[in-house]
């Protein structure tokens, strides 16, 4: 955890461009909110491949948003029972229930629907927020995090300069 | 383009996926084996040995290859042995969380086959056999089996009621003799009375010449009537006493002259046979035989009946937190979460081949509105012309029930151990015999019957003695019978009623000679109790008690007859006196005028 800390540091303080950071940490979002056995986590881990993600931010992304899962899942369940079971939904939904593959996505549990609705709505303000973010802090407190004590204690101490050397070998 | 795609990552990925697919399906098979043969010794308490799994993706599929699986009881033998197990299932449900065996074949079953190795996992201490208590046909058949004994020589033998009664009348006979003995020579005896007699005829008609001597006389006679009022009291206590004894000893006796009845009633109920018992001999002989294999039918249905029941009530409401749960809807074909859809099976019995046919094996037949259906049918049993079973486990509703038919023709049955006692082994040497009967199963309470017919049957019994010489007889007279068999009661507790007209064959036969035999022990036992009670009566003298009471009443009235006697007065005594005098000479006067 420390190694992917110090890792994110570099990432932030470096030129990788935001909007890789910030893709980054929506499918982290994605990935730590949903249940991991399922078809739709593949379709993720593909995008994650093949999209120039930085998969640094996933990781931290996963790490910090799995501790906000655990507290939502009841809201994530209860919005998915909400869906699934509105009448008013219900064609759509036995449509899907016929489907082989959507089955395999387990688009009838009311976790996973719950939390991939959650996901979905939120994954653009996240990328939008995150990427801004990135931006504003390398513009405005990248120079005074460099200038901070600790950090250059960090920087400067053996255990810290062999991680990175580990880390970049 | 290349600004978003990241080629490599896509590369990377696919190899990644290829490798986790193709190792997954390289070591499926073996693992597979490993998690057959673990959760199956797990489940058997004993070895669980797979030859090979082939796995297939199409159509997807697993075939195992030699399955054996070990008898915990006996580790060098398998419980059931299967050549292979075959079975095609839908791989894309296998995904979803569901198990659907479209076909399934279990072939080459084999019971109790010998093991190579032993299969047992862990050494239990063996459990030391505890001496089993006899049945209740060894314990029946037992007391047939005990030769009437000689009448003489039981008795001696035999502790009798007739023996401790006449012990109880010797001690109080005994006690109240030599009370009396005691008692006799302090009553007044006939000199006595006779004295008394005397005495008063003294008084009464002596001569009283003046008023002083009629004084006397009747302070004598006042004397003697104390004298005899208390010799009557004597008597009379002792006539109580008497009359106490008599009465205790005649009860006594009485008791002791019924004492034989009743020796006589307990010594036949203990060395014969009663009648009654005869009635119903097939439930005696044939009901631990049907017990036994109802239970054993019980046992596994109950075993197999939990997975079939519907767990709709499960899914109501559970809801686990953090993991959700899977809402149903409308499909055109629903499926369950496990379906074996048809499975053939085939045994290879001792007896020769038999085959299963099971189709709809879920644990949740409303899904699909279809029970669980078994169809067993051999014509090729080595001893058996035709074997056909259909069973139907339907928990479709809220009450699920299961019903079973079965028929059996021309079975050939040959030395069918009926009895195993060592007094009365039987054995239904050879018989030919159609079966047929229906069971039904619901809200665990049992019904159904069982109808047989037997006929060239042959009985073998070892040879014996008393009674069962008797009934090994009537047994072989025995070619052809019947037996109806009523199931009722619970699935913990069945009721088993057997009727059979064996009972009525072997009640004619046994009645006529069994009858005769007990007759004649009756008769002697009579004899000898009756002449054992005589010679312990000529031993008592009851009647000398009531004897002695009479004796002592006479006595007592005599005593009373001389209390009535008074003395006259003295002025009657005088008129009368004057009286006589003046007649006499009032008759001398007259004399002298004739």
């Amino acid at each position: 955890m420390l190694n992917q800390l110090i890792k994110f540091l570099k990432i932030l303080n470096g030129d990788i461009a935001p909007g890789q950071i910030a893709a980054g940490f929506a499918f982290g979002m994605v990935l730590a909110f949903t249940p991991f056995m399922s078809l739709h986590t593949i379709v993720v881990l593909l995008l994650i491949c093949v999209l120039r993600v930085n998969i640094t931010a996933t990781l931290v992304a996963m790490a910090v948003c799995s501790l906000l899962a655990w507290p939502l899942d009841p809201y994530f369940i209860a919005l998915g029972e909400y869906l699934l079971t509105n009448p008013d939904w219900q064609g759509l939904w036995t449509a899907w229930y016929q489907s082989d593959l959507l089955r395999l996505a387990h688009f009838n549990n009311t976790l996973t629907m719950g939390s991939i609705v959650v996901s979905i709505a939120l994954w653009l303000p996240v990328f939008f927020i995150s990427r801004l973010l990135v931006i504003h802090y390398r513009v405005r407190f990248m120079d005074y995090i460099g200038r901070l004590r600790i950090v250059k204690w960090l920087k400067a101490s053996r255990f810290t300069q062999m991680a990175f050397k580990a880390m970049e070998g | 383009m290349n600004k978003v795609i990241r080629w490599p990552g896509f590369i990377a990925f696919v190899v990644i996926v290829a490798l986790i697919g193709g190792g997954t399906y390289l070591f499926a098979n073996s693992l597979l084996k490993s998690l057959i043969e673990s959760q199956g010794t797990n489940l058997a308490g004993a070895k669980v040995d797979v030859g090979r799994v082939e796995l297939s993706l199409s159509p997807a599929g697993v075939i195992i290859h030699q399955l054996d699986i070990t008898d915990a009881e006996q580790p060098m033998q398998n419980l059931v042995s299967i050549d292979s197990i075959s079975a095609q299932f839908n791989l894309l449900k296998a995904f979803m969380g569901q198990l659907i065996i479209h076909d399934a074949s279990v072939n080459g079953m084999r019971f109790s086959t010998p093991r190579q190795i032993s299969g047992a996992i862990v050494k239990k201490p063996k459990p030391t056999k505890v001496k089993a208590e006899p049945s209740f046909v060894e314990k029946q058949l037992t007391s047939l089996g005990k030769e009437l004994p000689d009448a003489k020589g039981l008795l001696e033998r035999e502790p009798l009621l007739m023996d401790e009664r006449q012990k109880i009348l010797n001690a109080s006979y005994d006690a109240k003799q030599q009370a009396w003995e005691k008692l006799e020579p302090q009553l007044p005896n006939e000199k006595k009375i006779k004295e008394y007699e005397q005495r008063i005829k003294a008084i009464t008609e002596g001569k009283i010449a003046s008023l002083e001597d009629f004084k006397q006389a009747e302070d004598a006679l006042k004397q003697l009537k104390n004298d005899i009022r208390q010799d009557k009291e004597t008597l009379e206590q002792a006539k109580t006493q008497l009359k106490d004894s008599s009465k205790e000893l005649s009860q006594q006796l009485r008791d002791l002259k019924d004492a034989p009845k009743e020796d006589r009633d307990r010594i036949l109920s203990t060395y014969t046979f009663d009648q009654g018992g005869l009635v119903n001999m097939s439930g005696l002989l044939f009901g631990e035989t049907i017990r036994d294999n109802l239970e054993t039918a019980l046992h596994w249905y109950e075993r197999i009946a939990p997975y079939l029941a519907s767990e709709d009530k499960v899914k109501e409401v559970k809801k686990e937190r953090a993991k959700g749960r899977f809402v149903r809807f409308q499909e055109e074909k629903p499926y369950p979460d496990f379906l074996i859809e048809n499975m053939a099976a085939s045994a290879v019995l001792e007896a020769g081949a038999i085959s299963a046919q099971v189709r709809d094996i879920t644990h949740q037949q409303a899904v699909q509105n279809r029970p669980t259906t078994l169809h067993v049918h051999s014509e090729v049993l080595r001893d058996v012309k035709r074997f056909d079973a259909k069973a139907v486990f339907d928990y479709r509703g809220k009450k699920g029930y299961s019903t079973a038919d079965f028929l059996v023709d021309e079975v050939d049955i040959s030395d069918f151990r009926v009895s195993g006692g060592n007094d009365f082994p039987l054995t239904l040497q050879t018989a030919k015999s159609d079966m047929q009967g229906q069971l039904r199963l619901e809200d665990s309470k049992l019904s159904g019957q069982l109808h047989a017919d037997f006929a060239q049957a042959s009985f073998l019994t070892k040879e014996s003695k008393g009674l069962l010489a008797l009934l090994s007889q009537a047994f072989a007279d025995i070619h052809q019978f019947d037996l109806d068999v009523a199931l009722g009661g619970s699935l913990r507790n069945p009721d088993i009623s057997i009727r059979s007209d064996i009972d009525k064959q072997l009640k004619d036969s046994l009645e006529t000679h069994v009858k005769a035999q007990v007759d004649e022990f009756r008769q002697e036992i009579e004899q000898q109790l009756a002449a054992r009670l005589d010679a312990y009566l000529q031993e008592y003298d009851i009647q000398g008690f009531a004897d002695n009471e009479q004796s002592l009443e006479e006595k007592i009235n005599g005593l009373d007859e001389l209390l009535k006697a008074k003395l006259d007065d003295f002025k009657d005594q005088q008129k009368q006196e004057v009286k006589t005098k003046g007649k006499e000479k009032l008759k001398k006067e007259l004399k002298g005028l004739f």
